[in-house]
């Protein structure tokens, strides 16, 4: 039967037939619907889509090669109070920290690859946000929404340009999406003319963006953000740096841009109900960044980077910084036994920048010679709402804290955020180009002293009065600067935009020389001075520690450990101390598993962990800036000449 | 749909039809000399009803009616006769040999040929070939055997993947693999699939004149295998059996340094760096620095460990077991094939396994419908993390199974898990080193591959001249991938240490159609005219699907049996959430019409023209967009026609008088073929949500959308091949001796490139149709029949391909680089040129010019109180002499005596990645070939192939990662024993670098003295070692033995009395023994096959085996 129908022919006709409708349908047939990826005409055809793609360009601030780890901890060191990423130059985190650098470099590439992916995923929401019809003919709350997006998108492009001037010196730029851009081979432009359309795009996110306290308070930029960028680029606009010509040097016309960052810091302090300064300088730590809290109640974090739990989401902090627990933790931020002595020792913000001890049998404390000590702003032991905290299942404890299993011990992500600009910054900014533009006026003053006595607990006396003159108000800055923001990836670019880096690096190193020979350290050129009893010979050679102090006690009035049972500005004792923790207090055990004293003042270690390695490579009008990644010279000649020196 | 339920209810509908009978014939068929030819078939020339010759050569055939029968005898190798039989006995039959095996049938695109008839450039290898190669893999099978089909194995593996090259690279970033039909059936992974046993022939089309009719895809020219198929046994049921088992071993084994020589170097870099880190590790070995002395104690260590013998030494068995039941009557044949590898890898936890099933079927229902299915069922697991990975150094294994301490501690075993090595000693980039017994057990893989393919044809003569053929076929094939890590690893380590599970799943759809008519006529209105028409129409579509899994967090202890069957058993801390799966879905669809005309005017010239339109989704614009388009030109269509022409010279009569040579043609071929092998949609660029990523908004993913790295060129289409061919077949001596020369030159035009776009565009990469490249190149194929008599045959063939690659243009670029990735997946240095002028596959990098010596620095007394006190030794301060060039920009370190020495090739007085890398190896070689020997002597065959790759070079990464200490207790070659020492032979540092700009020593003199036997510098401690260099860079020319066969058939007399119809034993070797300059594991290497552009890297390859085997063919 069938055979027959076949011989028919009809089967033939039936062929033909088909073959034509395929041909009239073909161009359907060539163009199945993609699925696995969505077209722009969809992601920017409602609101929740736009905020996605927002969302995309926030996202490359995140991860290992964005703030997670790379930018904020690998590059922002070495400085005069930090050594970042160990002693030697073998590591590619070493390289970067020790001024060793070579283009080839492999972190490099893949941060400048991430940040200029984020300018791009930036500059297509604003390309198409404008665009979308809901922008402008859309519900008020769409409208609303949408401005919000717009101004958040340019308040990140301006963060990531920013951040990759600062790294790189002059980079290309373009500021609509790479399919509109004619030829993609572009070269460097001027990072003054980035600077001003950067300052140009800020202060038209501003009228885009609501305040915090207008909206849910998260993670997101708001009005209060894009007017600290903004004064944050104008001051680095204003400042130093290293150009093409190899000389390190500042725009004539500096205070213009000191202009710009005194009138947005003054608008801000002049709205407190939006942001300001936090009550307690650790409890800021401690219950709201170590917290996992999105925002402080006060508005003080002003920009941040959120973190959470994925692939490129997430951060390193507190895992490859912070203290070790139970042995566990990384120690990137090696923060130098120098800089300790600066901070006068009623100054509470020293022992929450520093953690001179790790934690064994889960609470106690055990003291780091003057060799290694860590930063401590993001501590593992302050990491709540969830901890990290890792039980060594080793004793019992009398403190309780909230343990989770052993088996997390190599967790490398804690969902950290990291904090761009606190409102501590804008008010050091206000003063710093206060006393630049008007000298030390009272405003400058009161600024500063508005940091300084939080830093000193709210005790007036405490803090140090104003020099009076405009040279001695600035030294008095570079040092405040160095006391509030230790270990949050600010120093080492101040110290650049104020062209004092190598100077830094040199005096520092001397003085560690001297810490390690046991002889007096000498005050700095650049900043104002050291506490007297800091700069003698009289320093304690050993500290001696309890065996059970516990390293967090419960007193609300106490900053810090109080582990330690000798003074960091004394002679150490002739006879050992008692160890208060031990029934019938004996003296304290200097020998086997317990030894509990530790090297500090005359640590010849000193040599071989710091003075060798720090600053190693610098050279002034090199260093200042990293080379451009090979990968992307190979990629685009047009990117030469590389940077001075490399 | 409809047409496979068609061609399914024939099938199972029609009976067979049996005709009534009424005598039946016998007879006898021999050869020139009266031998008995077994197999020849017996056809009725009436009926088309045939039988085979038995052992004795004597057939019977039942005929219907009584009166004379024409029967028709052949039987492949002879000339067929026909005879005419009027009573029962149709007698003794002789066969005359002929020894033309040009005669073959070779089949082109939708069609078959016969090979004197043949305008295009063809190669062809028959099962015959293939059963001196007992291996299981039908491409390791083809290594060799064809000129101008390069076949290059990635590495050693089992299962591992195999790249061919039909002449040269013809494109520059999209996939150089030829277009696989199987039985008419596209299909991709053709040969992994099929296994050798199973194939009757491959033939591979070189020329556009024979590739343009598949237009699309065919440029990288076409692989058509036929399989087997049943024979017409006359209802008999053949049942053969093919097996063998061997024994592979490790063929050769890099240099190691021996526990003295690694402890001599673990004390010397710790006393040099002074690096608290380094000085843990020396005094693992001698408790503290002091202890020099006791150094000496390793120089014969009892417990000595060579974990390269120990890991990868393994006596890997392998066997194959494959039975075929066949027969079949003239109307109907079948063919089931069973198939079962087994083989075990030299790495102890690495083997493969395969189990294939293929039953063929083809049926004529009538004169005029033939109709015919295949299905074939394969499945292939391969357990073993293997040695490579496409990532990283990191996650590549040789190291960690070569590079381990090469001594056992005291107090250790030599599976003890070493904590200090993954915590501590962590130089970064997941570099560290496990105990490799350990790891083998802690990464669980298995990847699993099941295949189904449904073929179908369908044949209809309309009349004698016109007919139709629908082929359908529509194939799945799934990988599953599953991984788990336990923790140990590297990926567990990262995640608390407890294990990590991943399960991926592939799965490609495939369905082809092709419609096809052919009018045929060998004498146009009775005149020497002939003419051949084919017209048809194709659909080829396939859906990608993938997902991905990855389950963090199980509990210690969990089994990977467990945690696949039990995924709830992973529970993550508080806080911590699993990642997100993934998957995509990717169609795509390619329509094509084509049409062939082939003329040819008695038999003598022949031309043959083809025309293809191709149409792929592939390319813009996308009719499916809701944005209206820009630009709505058309992209999707690819136009290729092609020509060719054949001269037979031979037929000429001019020509009888030259009676040496028998045949002589010459071929002239002009076309074009097409390339649209690229990701989809590179037209647009998407936004897709990133893989378990999300803004962090309140510790949680927010809903993130972002781009590609991969930027959308709306005006991307065709690539386009023009391929000029001319050729000559020549045969000599009554057949004894063919020639075939081909002499081709290929451009591909518009090369549809992955571009490197500048990253400051935020992407990386960009679909553009930029440049032209062209091959040029000889082959020739050399066959001689040198001895045949009854007893005694000697064959041999010999064929050599000489190819030379250029890039013609760039467009707007005059060259670009490329990262072969395998130290980073992102930034090590460039390693391969791309450039206008030169052929592709360019090592690109520094040129080592030996090592600094103490004549290259000025020497002056080093005075600086703090390091004169702490060096007391090292007075001396050594100053790079003026005018010599400074690498300080590349390494790390500064300048020192026994530094490695770039050449500072532009002269500007100091050494730049971007300035001093040059060209520094030529990955792809100059000519390649193979040389085989046949023979045999009474029941004896042997053979012995040899193939040679001549002029290419090896980018030898191994030796740059293995040569130089990145991270510390990492053993190195061996020589590096020889290198440049900062100590003295009292352990006393005789060279130090205090700073970053100081280096200083003991005097010159003395430093000299004791360099004085330095064959090479000093390691590398930073990952600047790793700049692409000239050290690296090794001649891969080799001349292999390939196979060696000896096989024996023994007697009918012995085995009929066992009902068996033949039976042969034979015993072989593969790659014996190779010639060759090459320092690493085998010069026939790629282990970076992602890209096109980085040919010739050897990192972290599976060491390739020297296998024994016995076997035995079968058949009753």
């Amino acid at each position: 039967m069938l055979y027959k129908f076949l011989k028919t022919r009809k089967l033939v006709a039936i062929l033909l037939v088909g073959a034509t409708v395929i041909a009239i349908s073909c161009k359907k047939y060539l163009s199945p619907a993609p699925l696995s990826t969505v077209d722009p005409s969809i992601v920017f055809s409602n609101v929740s889509n736009a905020q996605a793609a927002v969302n995309g360009a926030y996202l490359s601030m995140a991860g290992d090669f964005g703030y997670g780890i790379r930018v904020s901890f690998y590059y922002a060191h070495d400085d005069d109070i930090i050594m970042g990423g160990g002693s030697g130059i073998a590591a590619g985190r070493q390289e970067e920290a020790h001024y060793t650098l070579t283009a080839g470099n492999t972190d490099i590439g893949s941060t400048f690859n991430q940040f200029y992916a984020g300018i791009e995923r930036a500059n297509n929401c604003i390309y198409y946000i404008p665009r979308m019809p809901q922008f402008t003919e859309g519900s008020a709350t769409d409208k609303a929404q949408l401005q919000r997006l717009l101004g958040e998108s340019l308040t990140i492009r301006a963060q990531l340009f920013f951040e990759l001037i600062r790294i790189w010196g002059d980079v290309p730029a373009h500021w609509v999406p790479s399919v509109f851009v004619p030829n993609l081979f572009e070269s460097r432009t001027n990072r003054d003319t980035i600077y001003n359309h950067l300052l140009n795009d800020l202060a038209y996110a501003k009228t885009l963006m609501p305040w915090r306290t207008a909206v849910t308070q998260d993670e997101r930029f708001t009005k209060g953000t894009a007017a600290a960028l903004r004064a944050k680029i104008a001051l680095f606009a204003g400042g130093y740096s290293l150009r093409q010509s190899g000389t390190v040097q500042r725009v004539a016309n500096y205070l213009d841009y000191y202009k710009i960052t005194r009138a947005e810091c003054d608008t801000l302090m002049n709205n407190r109900t939006q942001h300001t300064l936090y009550p307690s300088y650790k409890g800021f730590w401690k219950d709201n960044v170590d917290a996992h809290k999105a925002v402080d109640p006060s508005g003080e974090l002003m920009m941040q980077v959120a973190m959470a739990n994925g692939t490129n989401s997430d951060s390193k902090i507190g895992a490859q910084c912070g203290t070790k627990i139970n042995g566990v933790g990384g120690s990137l931020g090696n923060m130098l036994p120098t800089y300790l002595y600066l901070f006068d020792s009623t100054d509470v913000r020293r022992d929450v920048t520093f953690v001179p001890f790790e934690v064994v049998r889960d609470v106690y404390g055990r003291g780091h010679a003057s060799n290694s000590l860590y930063d401590g702003k993001f501590r593992r032991d302050w990491i709540t709402n969830p901890s990290y905290y890792q039980s060594s299942g080793a004793t019992t404890v009398t403190n309780p804290v909230t343990l989770t299993p052993v088996s997390n011990n190599n967790i490398q992500n804690f969902q950290l955020n990291w904090p761009l600009i606190r409102f501590a910054d804008v008010l050091l900014m206000f003063a710093e180009v206060e006393n630049e533009l008007n000298g030390p006026t009272t405003a400058a003053y009161n600024a500063f002293s508005e940091v300084s006595l939080r830093g000193h607990n709210g005790v007036a006396t405490l803090v140090p009065a104003n020099p009076g003159t405009q040279a001695g108000f600035f030294q008095l800055l570079v040092k405040e600067r160095a006391l509030e923001f230790g270990g949050e990836g600010i120093r080492k670019f101040d110290l650049i935009r104020w062209n004092l880096l190598g100077t830094a690096l040199t005096e520092v190193k001397a003085n560690l020389a001297r810490m390690a020979a046991g002889t007096a350290m000498v005050n700095y050129s650049y900043m104002a001075p050291m506490p007297a009893y800091c700069t003698t010979a009289n320093l304690p050679k050993s500290l001696y520690f309890y065996q059970n102090m516990p390293v967090e006690d419960l007193s609300a009035t106490r900053s810090g450990s109080q582990i330690w049972a000798n003074s960091y500005y004394q002679t150490t004792p002739a006879a050992v101390p008692l160890d208060i923790t031990l029934p019938g207090n004996p003296v304290i055990t200097t020998s086997g598993s317990f030894n509990n004293k530790i090297s500090w003042f005359a640590n010849t270690n000193i040599t071989g962990t710091y003075v060798n390695w720090i600053g190693y490579g610098f050279v002034t009008g090199k260093s200042e800036l990293y080379p451009i990644p090979q990968a992307s010279i190979d990629a685009n000649g047009n990117l030469r000449p590389q940077n001075p020196g490399y | 749909m409809n047409k496979l339920l068609v061609l399914l209810t024939i099938f199972f509908i029609l009976p067979f039809s049996l005709l009534a009978q009424n005598k039946t014939i016998k007879g006898k068929v021999t050869d020139e000399n009266g031998a008995p030819i077994t197999g020849a078939n017996v056809i009725e020339k009436v009926t088309k009803k045939g039988v085979q010759t038995d052992k004795g050569g004597n057939f019977s055939i039942s005929v219907s009616g009584t009166g004379n029968v024409s029967l028709v005898i052949s039987f492949v190798g002879y000339i067929s006769t026909t005879v005419t039989v009027t009573g029962n006995d149709a007698g003794s039959v002789k066969l005359i040999k002929d020894a033309v095996t040009q005669e073959d049938v070779v089949v082109v695109g939708y069609s078959t040929v016969r090979r004197r008839d043949l305008t295009a450039s063809v190669s062809s290898i028959s099962a015959k070939d293939l059963k001196d190669i007992p291996v299981n893999s039908a491409a390791a099978a083809l290594a060799g055997r064809l000129a101008g089909v390069q076949v290059i194995t990635s590495e050693g593996a089992p299962g591992a993947d195999v790249d061919i090259f039909i002449r040269g690279r013809n494109s520059i970033t999209q996939s150089g693999a030829p277009l696989y039909i199987v039985d008419g059936i596209q299909l991709d992974n053709a040969l992994s699939v099929l296994s050798p046993q199973d194939i009757q022939s491959i033939d591979v089309l070189k020329d556009a004149a024979a590739t343009a009719i598949y237009g699309a895809r065919g440029s990288n020219g076409v692989v058509l295998i036929t399989t087997k198929g049943g024979k017409n046994t006359g209802g008999k049921t053949t049942v053969a059996y093919n097996g063998f088992v061997g024994v592979s071993t490790l063929a050769r084994e890099l240099e190691f340094m021996d526990p003295y020589n690694f402890v001599m170097y673990s004390y010397e870099r710790a006393k040099y760096t002074e690096n608290p880190t380094d000085t843990s590790v020396a005094a693992q070995y001698i408790k503290r620095m002091s202890n020099f002395d006791t150094i000496k104690n390793y120089i014969n260590y009892p417990r000595t460990e060579d974990w390269q013998n120990r890991i990868l030494g393994r006596n890997a068995l392998q066997s194959t077991h494959n039975l075929s039941v066949n027969g079949g009557t003239a109307a109907t044949q079948y063919n089931l094939s069973l198939t079962l590898n087994k083989q075990e890898g030299l790495i102890s936890n690495s083997d493969y396994e395969r189990k294939l099933a293929s039953f063929r079927f083809d049926h004529k229902a009538s004169d005029k419908l033939k109709i015919g299915f295949n299905t074939r069922f394969n499945q292939q697991k391969v357990t073993g993390a293997g040695t490579s990975d496409v990532g990283g150094a990191g996650s590549n294994r040789l190291r960690q199974y070569t590079r381990y301490r090469p001594l056992i501690l005291p107090g250790q075993q030599e599976d003890t898990y070493d904590q200090n090595l993954d915590v501590a000693l962590n130089p970064g980039n997941s570099l560290s080193l496990k105990n490799p017994l350990q790891l083998i057990q802690a990464e669980y893989r298995l990847r699993t591959v099941t295949t189904y393919n449904y073929n179908g044809y369908l044949n209809f003569n309309f009349t004698k001249q016109l007919s139709f053929r629908s082929t359908f076929g529509y194939d799945v094939s799934k990988t599953e991938s599953k991984a788990y890590d336990d923790t140990l690893t590297n990926n567990s380590i990262a995640l608390g240490k407890q294990p990590v599970l991943n399960l991926n799943n592939n799965d490609v759809t495939t369905i082809n159609n092709s419609n096809v008519f052919t009018y045929s006529n060998p004498s146009l209105f009775k005149s020497k005219h002939s003419l051949d028409v084919l017209v048809g129409q194709e659909i080829y579509q396939t859906n990608v699907k993938a997902n991905a899994i990855q389950v963090n967090y199980f509990p210690l202890g969990t089994t990977p049996n467990q945690a696949f069957a039990n995924l709830g058993l992973a529970s993550p801390p508080a806080g911590i959430s699993q990642p997100k799966p993934s998957s995509t879905e990717i169609n795509t669809h390619q329509l094509s019409f084509f049409s062939r005309l082939n003329y040819s005017f008695n038999r003598r010239y022949l031309l043959t023209l083809n025309f293809r339109a191709d149409g792929s989704s592939l390319f813009g614009p996308d009719y499916s967009s809701t944005i209206p388009l820009t630009d709505s030109t058309n992209r999707k269509w690819g136009y290729f026609p092609s020509a060719s022409f054949a001269w037979k010279i031979s037929d000429e009569a001019f020509m009888k008088d030259i009676t040496f040579i028998n045949m002589a043609k010459l071929r002239l071929s002009y076309g074009a073929a097409g390339n649209n092998r690229i990701g989809a949609y590179g037209f647009t660029t998407g936004y897709s949500p990133p893989s378990n990523a999300g803004y962090g908004l309140s510790d949680a993913l927010a809903y993130t959308l972002t781009l590609p790295s991969n930027l959308g060129n709306p005006i991307i289409k065709w690539e386009n091949l023009t391929s000029k061919n001319i050729g000559l077949d020549l045969a000599f001596f009554h057949n004894r001796v063919t020639l075939t020369v081909d002499a081709y030159s290929n451009t591909t035009k518009n090369l549809l490139i992955q571009n490197k776009i500048p990253p400051t565009s935020g992407y990386t990469t960009q679909y553009q149709n930029v440049g032209t490249v062209r091959n040029n190149g000889l082959e020739l194929q050399l066959g001689a029949a040198v001895v045949q008599n009854r007893e005694f045959t000697w064959n041999t063939n010999f064929n050599i391909a000489f190819n030379t690659n250029k890039i013609i243009s760039l467009g707007k670029q005059d060259k670009f680089t490329a990262n072969s990735g395998w130290f980073s997946t992102t930034n090590n240095p460039d390693d391969y040129l791309v450039k206008v002028g030169n052929p592709l596959g360019e090592i690109y990098g520094l040129q080592v010019d030996g090592f600094y010596n103490v004549n290259d620095f000025d020497v002056s007394n080093y005075v600086n109180a703090t390091n004169n006190a702490r060096y007391p030794t090292l007075l001396y301060q050594y100053k790079l002499k003026a005018g010599l060039p400074n690498p300080i920009a590349v390494l790390s370190d500064y300048v020192a005596p026994g530094q490695i020495k770039y050449r500072d090739v532009n002269g500007d007085g100091k050494i730049t990645l971007d300035s001093d890398r040059t060209v520094i190896g030529h990955a792809l070689p100059k000519f390649t070939g193979g040389f085989n020997q046949q023979f045999s002597y009474k029941g004896f065959d042997a053979s012995i192939f040899l193939n040679f790759s001549v002029g290419n070079d090896i980018f030898n990464a191994n030796k740059l990662e293995f040569g130089n200490q990145y991270g510390q207790d990492q053993n190195m070659l061996s020589i590096m024993n020889g290198r440049w020492r900062v100590i003295d032979a009292n352990g006393n540092l005789i060279q130090k670098q205090p700073d970053a700009t100081t280096v200083i020593g003991i005097a010159p003199d003395q430093l000299a003295a004791i360099n004085s036997g330095a064959t090479i510098w000093q390691p590398y401690k930073s990952t600047a070692g790793y700049a692409p260099m000239s050290f690296a860079v090794e001649d891969g020319s080799f001349l292999r033995i390939n196979n060696i066969t000896i096989g024996y058939t023994l007697p009918q007399s012995l085995v009929k009395r066992a009902k068996i119809s033949s039976l042969r034993i034979y015993v072989t070797a593969n790659n014996v023994a190779t010639i060759t300059g090459y320092s690493g594991y085998d010069p026939d290497v790629n282990a970076r096959r992602a890209s096109a552009l980085t040919p010739g890297v050897d990192y972290a390859a599976y060491p390739r085996g020297r296998t024994v085997l016995a076997g035995v063919n079968l058949s009753f």
